[in-house]
């Protein structure tokens, strides 16, 4: 590993878009609407805008979490520790504003999904010190009743595993060599 | 409110209403932060997918499409358009020559999309047909992987459990999609999906499909995901 920006953040191969799918795609961003996207409005860091897409994250209030049976507790993390030690930050947005933010976000459980693994630089890439912030974040709270001990895996790893099975409802399915 | 709501009227996720702050904080964040990943999405598209552990069970999906390159796009896929839309998964795009390059083991995952096309059940709604012609070119010959993390289908007040592989329609007995879902959709936007398919002929079929994609078509067997404990890798401590 180099470190530099190439190693870490590989570029997804395929021919750049031709011009006149770019076009195309103009024209289907203009005629229509996006009524669940223009909901999205914060930026928790992530990179820029040939970004790919490397999975999703479900953030519930300590309520709701609290509210989930003990098994699937075990698949959501807790955020204090993201938020108090500065690792988590909001691009672009002012310091005091994105304390006031965090203070909440630091609160809550999430769980994620990562479909695609690469890693980045995250620090050298925003100009941002995740040690500097850590002292302005000292003063934040975790969750009311402390972090559940069921999050966060119960301090266990999960994996996901695929299996194969048959397809349900079995006789519905032809069979190559029947 | 009325508050003598029965239970199960309870909105999917449960949860309070914001708070006037936390609108304005919201409001402050969109204005000054580039959120260029959201800005590159440029289609919406409208079609249906099946759990491939159980194929009967069928869902509408919107999949909010942006293109990293001529190869290869992402969506975001939620259960509906409009503003309480709620994101149940991912969908990877790649073309065909990318998917031969993949090993055969990855290929099991990814389903093909000349049936969706052909068949009308793909649509971008409000655009003409006209207009998207080159794009359902594209895509028919493209190949999908679509990973669904919140079972709204099934009542799922909130994304538990493990992801799901997701299958596209297809031609043949378990990859039909039931009539009346289709129907459903057609009448939110005043469209036909048989007449979108008559005028869809013309549309070539992929000369090739790859059999390792649709893999139930083939082999019969579908896939489900389990969550197993694991052993952690920890960090080493810093010297």
């Amino acid at each position: 590993m180099e470190g530099v920006n190439k190693s870490t953040h590989p570029e997804v191969p395929g021919e750049p878009t031709h011009t006149s799918t770019a076009l195309l795609e103009t024209a289907t961003a203009t005629i229509q609407g996006f009524g669940p996207i223009n909901k999205i409005h914060q930026h928790l860091c992530a990179p820029d805008a040939d970004a790919r897409l490397i999975g999703l994250e479900y953030i519930v209030s300590e309520e709701l979490f609290l509210t989930l049976p003990d098994e699937e507790k075990r698949m959501w993390h807790s955020h204090e520790y993201e938020v108090k030690s500065g690792v988590l930050f909001m691009p672009g947005m002012p310091g005091p504003i994105q304390r006031q933010d965090l203070e909440k976000v630091c609160k809550t459980y999430g769980k994620v999904f990562h479909f695609w693994q690469v890693d980045k630089d995250v620090e050298k890439g925003f100009g941002v010190s995740f040690d500097k912030e850590r002292e302005n974040r000292a003063y934040m709270t975790g969750p009311a009743h402390g972090i559940h001990p069921l999050a966060n895996g119960g301090g266990k790893g999960l994996k996901t595993v695929l299996r194969e099975v048959d397809c349900k409802p079995v006789d519905s399915v032809p069979r190559v060599f029947v | 409110m009325p508050g003598m709501e029965p239970e199960s009227d309870e909105p999917i996720p449960p949860g309070k209403p914001m708070s006037m702050e936390q609108h304005l904080l919201d409001k402050g964040a969109q204005m000054i932060q580039s959120l260029k990943p959201v800005k590159q999405m440029s289609q919406h598209v409208c079609t249906f997918a099946l759990y491939s552990h159980d194929m009967t069970r069928q869902i509408e999906t919107h999949h909010y499409v942006s293109r990293v390159n001529q190869d290869f796009l992402q969506c975001a896929v939620y259960d509906s358009d409009d503003s309480t839309g709620r994101l149940i998964g991912i969908e990877y795009i790649i073309s065909d020559g990318m998917y031969e390059s993949l090993p055969p083991e990855e290929q099991r995952l990814w389903h093909s999309h000349a049936y969706e096309i052909k068949s009308g059940l793909w649509v971008n709604p409000r655009v003409p047909e006209m207009v998207l012609r080159p794009e359902l070119e594209n895509i028919a010959k493209t190949y999908g992987k679509f990973w669904c993390t919140w079972q709204v289908d099934r009542g799922d007040r909130l994304p538990v459990g493990a992801p799901a592989l997701m299958m596209s329609p297809q031609g043949v007995n378990l990859g039909m999609v039931k009539p009346e879902v289709v129907r459903k959709r057609d009448d939110k936007y005043n469209i036909s999906t048989d007449a979108l398919k008559n005028a869809r002929v013309e549309i070539p079929e992929p000369e090739w499909i790859n059999p390792q994609a649709d893999y139930w078509k083939q082999h019969g067997k579908c896939f489900a995901i389990d969550f197993e404990p694991t052993e952690m890798k920890l960090r080493a401590p810093f010297p």
